[in-house]
């Protein structure tokens, strides 16, 4: 069972290589807007070259990969192979991603480290407790980049544009897209990829097109702000909101542009992003109805209905949709004394449900004050996550759905033995291997939750609550959140954590973005005796 | 294209695996979810687990965008209603597999049926395996024979050994009869393309094409057999009766062993002049009281590999020269020539060579491949402005490894030979290996200017 590690090594080597292409067009974004006299951070001019240099570096390690790799062509991988280089993927990003920060921020290797995969992972947290003031243009653009690309998936991009890959694509799409079943819309796996890649920059140049509308003409803040520097600050919220991400290029967060409007909005991409991708394509496929002049409205009506009947019939989505109602409410009136008025507790309160629940991290006001009535609602809010097949982190919907069913049909058969049930999930029977892999997954969840929240009591001496809190903001690739805040010097960010604990965050982050079957399994002595 | 396989037997798996490698949109339909599973793990298809003639099934596999739709399940009524199904939901094309005798005029026609009930095609392979083995008996030694253009032209395959003629002679110095060439030698498991000055030796397969009338006349060229006038069939279930029937009419005298004493008693009903022998096929003392040992050809034909291969074996030891089996695991077709069986042939593999061949009905028209796949013969239309029109052949560039062995111009084959020209609008039968079939191509594509 041993893998071929030359059959891993081209794929790992190519993804580099598309990292460095990134990197190069930040450095190019960067250069273009010095050129047109617009500041490039804190060293203003050096971090063009600096960004150019990790990608020159990252090139490198891209190429050699690629010359030590057999050529993939023909050669079947198997799911030892996939999941190795599923896992060896998001290991090097960390490192690669990495370099700019080393370079030009002059951060240390596990901050750095910390900061790509918090970026990669989506998770957003983050270890610079001044980002205007310490972070020049390109890497701005560059953590941005990062969450925008691991939201869908570095693999799933990958297979999306190597069509050659056959069925070894579709074990590699398997260990990265998130949810209890990962389904292909299309016949071949790489147009599946394809059509998800498609559905998410769609979205993402919606937002950017909002966002800019919002920038250019309804939101003080951003008034007398050049058009160049508003478009800057769309297109990198857009890339960290779809990726449901959480990376901001400023202090304060969302809540730097003080706006309702701009809560609102990032609200609802939060929560688009949060949707399983598949039921936007399954809306977009189906019957196509004419337009005809006469029966314009009647057509459009059932045309509405229709595409919306993809959405109501899905347990998942409703399920999704019912607790976000509740929460907002919830939190509305849990809220209500810190706020003053139900307007502005119902507006914080939707963007942090939103937030929560789509894993993002985005942040508009100090949480700090919450009463813990409230807290607890955002404590079970991290964990519940969003749907499966989103961009999103947490246990994810359908299973907590599951796991609710399942445990309902337990609890019955336990005073009623022999009544028959099945599980299902709207109108798929699900099957016991499912079921089980769903609980396999809970207690691993939980099981890490504790393992981590022990060894970072000992490595950082922080209290049970702290550690606990950071370790479910990672493991559920949150991010930034109440909860983990302990030093007083680093408000709000990891910075205080010791380096051992960095790495980790950062093993626990990618642990809940490859939701630790892909990983873990790669631990079994098996699969390394020969 | 998109095609959507109802079905993953042995059948459905071969055409499945074959049409992703060839890059097609697949979607696989099977009632089974273990065979579900073995598709997805091995295969870069979508699957739907469900009954493959339910409308529901077929609407959510999209069949009304589909190219094609091919039915090879177990039952005949699921493929039959499947296919009809399909077409009428708006796909293009539909292909379903029967094996029951109750379908059309299928044992008239060979084993195929074009627009029966509104299917495009059905298909019994069974019916098909008796033909084909129909045509080995009637050959010259043969031990494959395959149809070409709707049977106008046909290509053998003869297996040379120490007894063979010619050996060791340059192909340049044989004079073969008008309309035949030599197509393609395999030797040490590799095909080439011969040229002039390359010789035959023992133990290599040489594959002729040409006229089926004149390739009789080749294969004397090489070996001693002539047709079977005498042949001994184990086995009357459909393969073994219909072939049975096949060349009892075209005068053979056959000797057929069937051990069920009803189905023994039923085919003699049928077909009076068969004798038909009640009794065990791998039974050594029988074998040798009807003299099966002198009989031109056996074929081994029951519904079990482990009896066809004894049959076969302890026929081949009693003195039986041309032993022809069929095998349900494609896997064991090597043994079983290594064996000394010249003739193998596994059902499910002649089924979906049979599906292949339709689904390739489009510009490049694929006819059969040969060993495995190593080498294929297509049908080619020239277009006008094709680098390959209007030139003498002996001048056209062709790659190494092809060879064109047929032009149609209309109703007329002509069999090329160096001065022959190929005019816009004619059907070129050609063959290929898997290298040269790109540049191969290119030839009869249209030039852009």
């Amino acid at each position: 069972m041993v893998p071929t590690h030359r059959q891993v090594a081209r794929p790992t080597g190519f993804v580099a290589l598309g990292l460095a292409a990134g990197m190069a067009a930040c450095a190019l974004v960067g250069g273009v807007y010095n050129t047109f006299g617009h500041s490039l951070g804190p060293k203003d001019d050096g971090s063009v070259g600096e960004m150019l240099l990790s990608a020159a570096i990252t090139t490198g390690i891209g190429g050699l990969l690629l010359w030590w790799g057999a050529p993939a062509k023909g050669v079947k991988m198997r799911r030892v192979e996939a999941t190795l280089t599923t896992t060896l993927v998001w290991a090097l990003t960390g490192f690669c991603g990495a370099l700019p920060f080393m370079i030009d921020t002059r951060m240390s290797l596990p901050d750095a480290y910390f900061e790509a995969i918090s970026g990669f992972t989506t998770t957003g947290a983050t270890v610079v407790s001044e980002i205007e003031a310490s972070l020049s243009r390109p890497v701005l653009l560059w953590r941005s980049l990062m969450q925008w690309l691991g939201g869908m998936g570095i693999v799933v991009l990958f297979i999306a544009i190597f069509p050659s890959l056959g069925v070894s694509g579709k074990h590699m799409f398997r260990t990265e897209v998130p949810g209890h079943s990962s389904e292909g819309l299309r016949p071949k796996i790489t147009e599946t990829s394809l059509v998800l890649w498609r559905l998410y920059a769609f979205f993402t140049a919606v937002q950017i097109a909002v966002m800019m509308a919002l920038f250019s003409w309804w939101v003080d803040k951003t008034r007398g702000v050049h058009w160049s520097e508003n478009l800057f600050d769309a297109v990198c919220h857009s890339f960290t909101t779809m990726s449901t991400g959480g990376f901001s290029t400023k202090d304060n967060s969302i809540g730097h542009f003080d706006s309702g409007l701009v809560d609102v909005v990032v609200s609802v991409f939060m929560l688009i992003a949060g949707v399983n991708f598949s039921l936007y394509y399954g809306a977009l496929a189906t019957r196509r109805h004419t337009l005809t002049n006469r029966g314009f409205l009647r057509e459009g009506l059932s045309w509405l209905s229709d595409t919306s009947q993809v959405f109501r019939r899905s347990v998942e989505f409703r399920a999704y949709a019912v607790v976000i109602v509740l929460f907002w409410a919830l939190l509305t009136v849990a809220t209500f004394e810190v706020h003053g008025n139900l307007w502005r507790s119902a507006r914080h309160s939707l963007f942090m449900v939103s937030t929560t629940i789509t894993s993002t991290g985005f942040g508009t006001h100090d949480y700090a004050q919450y009463p813990s009535s409230g807290m607890s609602l955002v404590l079970v809010l991290m964990f519940v996550g969003g749907m499966s097949g989103s961009t999103a982190g947490g246990i994810k919907v359908s299973r907590v759905v599951l796991l609710a069913e399942n445990t309902w049909n337990q609890l019955r058969k336990s005073i009623r033995p022999n009544v028959v049930q099945v599980t299902r999930l709207g109108r798929e029977i699900v099957s016991e291997d499912t079921l089980n892999a769903v609980s396999t997954f809970f207690f691993i969840f939980i099981a890490c939750l504790g393992a981590g929240t022990l060894v970072i009591t000992y490595t950082d001496g922080v209290p049970v609550p702290t550690a606990f809190g950071a370790m479910l903001t990672c493991l559920s690739n949150m991010g930034p959140g109440p909860f983990y805040d302990y030093f007083p010097e680093a408000k709000d960010n990891f910075a205080g954590y010791t380096g051992t604990a960095k790495f980790i965050f950062s093993f626990a982050m990618v642990l809940g973005r490859l939701e630790f079957f892909t990983v873990l399994a790669l631990l079994l002595p098996e699969l390394w005796r020969r | 294209m998109y095609v959507v396989v109802v079905g993953l037997g042995e059948v459905g798996r071969h055409v499945v695996r074959t049409l992703e490698w060839e890059r097609h949109d697949v979607v696989a339909i099977d009632a089974n979810p273990d065979a579900i599973r073995w598709v997805e793990e091995n295969h870069d298809v979508m699957t739907l687990l469900g009954y493959g003639a339910s409308q529901q099934i077929l609407e959510q596999a999209k069949v009304s965008q589909a190219d094609l739709v091919v039915a090879v399940t177990s039952t005949d009524e699921v493929n039959l209603i499947a296919a009809l199904a399909a077409r009428s939901l708006g796909a293009k094309r539909s292909i379903a597999r029967v094996e029951g005798r109750q379908w059309g005029t299928m044992h008239e026609s060979g084993g195929v049926e074009y627009g029966f009930l509104g299917v495009d095609v059905v298909f019994n392979p069974q019916l098909l395996l008796a033909r084909e083995l129909a045509k080995i008996a009637q050959s010259h030694g043969a031990s494959e024979v395959i149809d070409l253009a709707s049977d106008r032209i046909e290509i053998v395959a003869l297996d040379l050994n120490d007894t063979s003629k010619r050996l060791g002679q340059a192909l340049v110095r044989i004079t073969f009869p008008k309309g035949v060439l030599v197509a393609a030698i395999v030797r040490d498991g590799e095909l080439f393309v011969p040229g002039g000055n390359d010789v035959l030796l023992s133990g290599d397969r040489v594959y002729l094409v040409g006229l089926p009338q004149q390739l009789l006349a080749a294969e004397d060229l090489f070996t001693r057999t002539r047709e079977a006038h005498t042949v001994c069939i184990i086995g009357g279930g459909v393969i073994g009766e219909n072939l049975a029937a096949a060349l009892a009419r075209s005068g053979a005298e056959v000797t057929l062993i069937e051990k069920n004493r009803e189905k023994a008693l039923r085919i003699k009903t049928t077909h009076p002049t068969i004798t038909v022998l009640h009794g065990d096929g791998t039974d050594t003392e029988l074998l040798k009281e009807y003299e099966v040992g002198n009989m031109d050809f056996l074929a081994a034909v029951t519904g079990e590999d482990e009896v066809n291969l004894m049959g076969a074996l302890l026929a081949r030891r009693i003195g039986a020269k041309r032993t022809a089996t069929i095998v349900q695991r494609a896997d064991y077709i090597d043994i079983h020539h290594q064996l000394g069986i010249q003739t193998a042939i596994s059902p499910r593999q002649l089924a979906s060579n049979h599906v292949l061949r339709f689904v390739r009905q489009k510009e490049l028209k694929s006819l059969a491949t040969l060993e495995g796949g190593e080498a294929q013969v297509m049908e080619i239309r020239a277009l006008e402005g094709a680098r390959a029109i209007g030139v003498p052949l002996k001048q056209m560039k062709l790659p190494r490894g092809s060879l064109l062995c047929a032009i149609l111009k209309g109703e007329q084959v002509v069999i090329p030979t160096g001065d022959s020209v190929i005019d816009a609008g004619d059907t070129v039968i050609a063959l290929a290996t898997t290298r040269s079939l790109d540049r191969l191509e290119a030839l009869f594509k249209q030039r852009a200017f």
